[in-house]
């Protein structure tokens, strides 16, 4: 068996809103193993996000985590005090965010910000810096003497994420997450930034949970895949797997919606209805309002988290009576 | 002119003036030498990354900033002569990337729909029946034509920004990334909505994206853009199946594959970002990051190569690249 380096059980994650209680991360359960890179897909609002800052622990109120265990070497991190999990931040599990820009600070340079982290740890400065600037020739970054010394409005938008990346990674993390690396990159800087983050993982070895509502990029890096829908893990299974045989409605209906053909060729599928308000209690599916396939059941109870083949997991009423496929 | 071009554009032209460091003038060559036509019923796709100018083509398209150079024609008409002002702003519609900022957020949805009509005369009850009829076409149930902006969520904002587009049935829609602030089911639905009105009225589409497969899905024929100038155009299908363009080719093979069995697909990677477009180089504008590149690009800038039928490339080795 391979090593689980994170093991996500049942985490909710609630918000306490006016409104009433809004469930945005509904017992999730996945696991990411050491070398491997599983992303987490699904649309604005799924709490796929939520979820990745559900196990860096960085939920404000009013949201809280409600329930579930995240094991990560050996602990769960959710009963860490907070110094211990200041501790496990940026040494044990590295972040990058969506807008680099965002996560540097605009007056420090970028070689005191890369040397930081490793300064906390007590490194002596000037091996410090060696490690910084040999850690941003690894993500392919030209001129790094120069580069140690620039601000970081003075580099472009993929120089600044493979700093970021660079940052994470000279600390060594077990984990990195990934929350929407390249969504705010041309397409161009997107493949130079997917491409390094396949060979760095070669390199490190380190798990990477990928956090993107992107499928080409699931399809692109992902060895495993978790599609969420409305707060819910609604289906896992390997990357071959979900683009070839997927099971749950949603996914195949995603899947379908992307724009792969012409106009000549035919419609996309759409999927009906939006998202339902997760501040109202339902007793059945999520998705059922807008599911082709919903039965009565599917009003009445939720879907119970199954696998339905080795190694792949969903969770649909459809798979336990195997009716209905298409 | 023939009857079957509604726009259509020669060599146009827009510098900024920005001033040097140390005293002087000079300028960003944001849209250099751009010929463009659009057809009738024809939906034109204009990709490339961001800063490749295609945001200024349609401002100049829509009458919001004066070209340098040159000028826009719409049916024949001088898009930049005061005299046709109103004529093209009735023909001419547009959609942008963020529905929440081009809307109104003090006026409901059916008062934003209503201005454009009351300015061109229409009477309150004329207005009133259009914009029902509009809205039963983008899908925008009744109830909410009564809300506010905020009060919608991001693909009926959007849907709301279309019907405002369509009100007065334009010629022409200039969609700016309509869709690119939108979930994929939401993005299809749009996209299957926009194809619709266009084969109901019959409008031409000018359809600014960097998504390529979006660009694939909607368009007849595609522009392609780099640093301000058309790198390579023509056909849908011949520039996404035989593109000539390393530009081209460099982009299409950025874009993530569509399964995971793709994934050791042939690539070439463009490294490097686009240069200053203050001076501009003299030669190809894309030399500096082609791994093509001969002394010639260095020097020499490369005409519109016609590769025939329509698809034209400017590179002076087009057609013979083996990627």
């Amino acid at each position: 068996m391979e090593e689980k380096v994170l093991d996500v059980k049942n985490l909710s994650i609630d918000f306490h809103t006016s409104r009433g209680c809004v469930k945005a991360v509904d017992r999730v359960s996945f696991d990411v193993k050491r070398g491997e890179v599983f992303a987490l897909v699904g649309e604005s609002g799924c709490g796929k996000s939520t979820t990745a800052m559900g196990i860096m622990q960085l939920i404000r109120s009013p949201g809280i985590i409600s329930g579930g265990e995240v094991v990560f070497g050996g602990r769960d991190l959710l009963k860490l005090s907070r110094e211990e999990m200041t501790g496990v931040r940026g040494r044990d599990i590295g972040m990058i965010f969506q807008n680099p820009l965002d996560s540097l600070n605009p007056v420090y340079t970028i070689g005191a910000q890369m040397t930081e982290g490793l300064l906390v740890e007590k490194m002596d400065k000037k091996q410090a810096w060696q490690v910084a600037r040999d850690m941003l020739r690894d993500v392919k970054i030209s001129d790094v003497e120069q580069r140690m010394k620039s601000f970081p409005h003075e580099i472009s938008g993929g120089m600044r994420q493979r700093v970021m990346i660079g940052m994470m990674l000279c600390r060594n993390p077990k984990l990195l997450i990934a929350d929407e690396p390249t969504t705010a990159l041309d397409v161009t800087i997107q493949a130079g930034i997917i491409e390094l983050m396949n060979e760095l993982r070669r390199k490190f070895n380190s798990a990477v949970l990928i956090i993107t509502h992107d499928f080409g990029i699931v399809a692109d890096i992902a060895d495993r895949v978790g599609v969420m829908y409305a707060g819910n893990l609604i289906e896992t299974a390997d990357v071959m797997t979900i683009f070839d045989r997927p099971r749950h409605p949603y996914t195949r209906l995603l899947m379908k919606a992307l724009p792969t053909i012409t106009k000549d060729e035919g419609r996309l599928e759409t999927i009906k209805g939006t998202v339902p308000n997760l501040a109202e209690e339902r007793p059945g599916c999520n998705f059922a309002d807008r599911c082709p396939y919903a039965m009565q059941k599917c009003r009445e109870q939720k879907p119970e988290w199954k696998e339905c083949e080795p190694g792949h997991f969903c969770a649909c009423f459809l798979e336990e009576g195997g009716t209905a496929r298409e | 002119m023939s009857d079957e071009i509604l726009v259509k554009t020669e060599h146009l032209k827009k510098y900024f003036p920005v001033r040097k460091s140390g005293g002087g003038k000079a300028f960003v060559k944001a849209v250099d030498d751009v010929t463009l036509e659009i057809g009738r019923g024809e939906t034109v796709g204009l990709v490339g990354e961001s800063g490749s100018g295609k945001t200024t083509i349609a401002k100049m398209i829509l009458g919001l900033l004066p070209p340098t150079e040159n000028t826009i024609y719409i049916d024949g008409k001088n898009v930049w002569d005061r005299k046709n002002t109103k004529e093209i702003r009735k023909k001419v519609g547009a959609v942008f990337q963020d529905p929440a900022s081009s809307l109104n957020p003090r006026s409901t949805v059916y008062r934003s729909l209503e201005r454009p009509l009351l300015i061109n005369g229409c009477s309150k009850g004329e207005a009133e029946t259009l914009i029902r009829e509009t809205a039963a076409k983008v899908n925008l149930g009744k109830e909410l034509l009564e809300r506010f902006p905020y009060e919608l969520s991001g693909g009926q904002q959007q849907r709301v920004s279309i019907a405002r587009a369509i009100m007065l049935r334009p010629r022409l829609l200039v969609l700016d990334e309509p869709t690119s602030a939108l979930d994929v089911s939401v993005q299809a639905q749009t996209l299957n909505e926009l194809l619709n009105l266009q084969q109901e009225y019959g409008m031409s589409y000018l359809f600014i994206t960097h998504n390529l497969s979006v660009v694939r899905y909607m368009s007849d024929r595609i522009c392609v853009m780099y640093g301000g100038k058309v790198m390579e155009s023509g056909k849908m299908a011949d520039v996404y199946e035989n593109c000539v363009h390393p530009y081209t080719f460099g982009l299409m093979s950025s874009v993530p594959p569509l399964h995971p069995r793709q994934r050791d697909r042939k690539k070439y990677l463009l490294t490097g970002d686009m240069p200053s477009l203050i001076d501009a180089p003299e030669g190809c504008r894309f030399c500096t990051r082609c791994k093509f590149r001969q002394p010639v690009c260095e020097s020499q800038e490369p005409a519109m190569k016609d590769m025939g039928d329509g698809h034209f490339a400017a590179c002076h080795f087009a057609g013979e690249i083996e990627f």
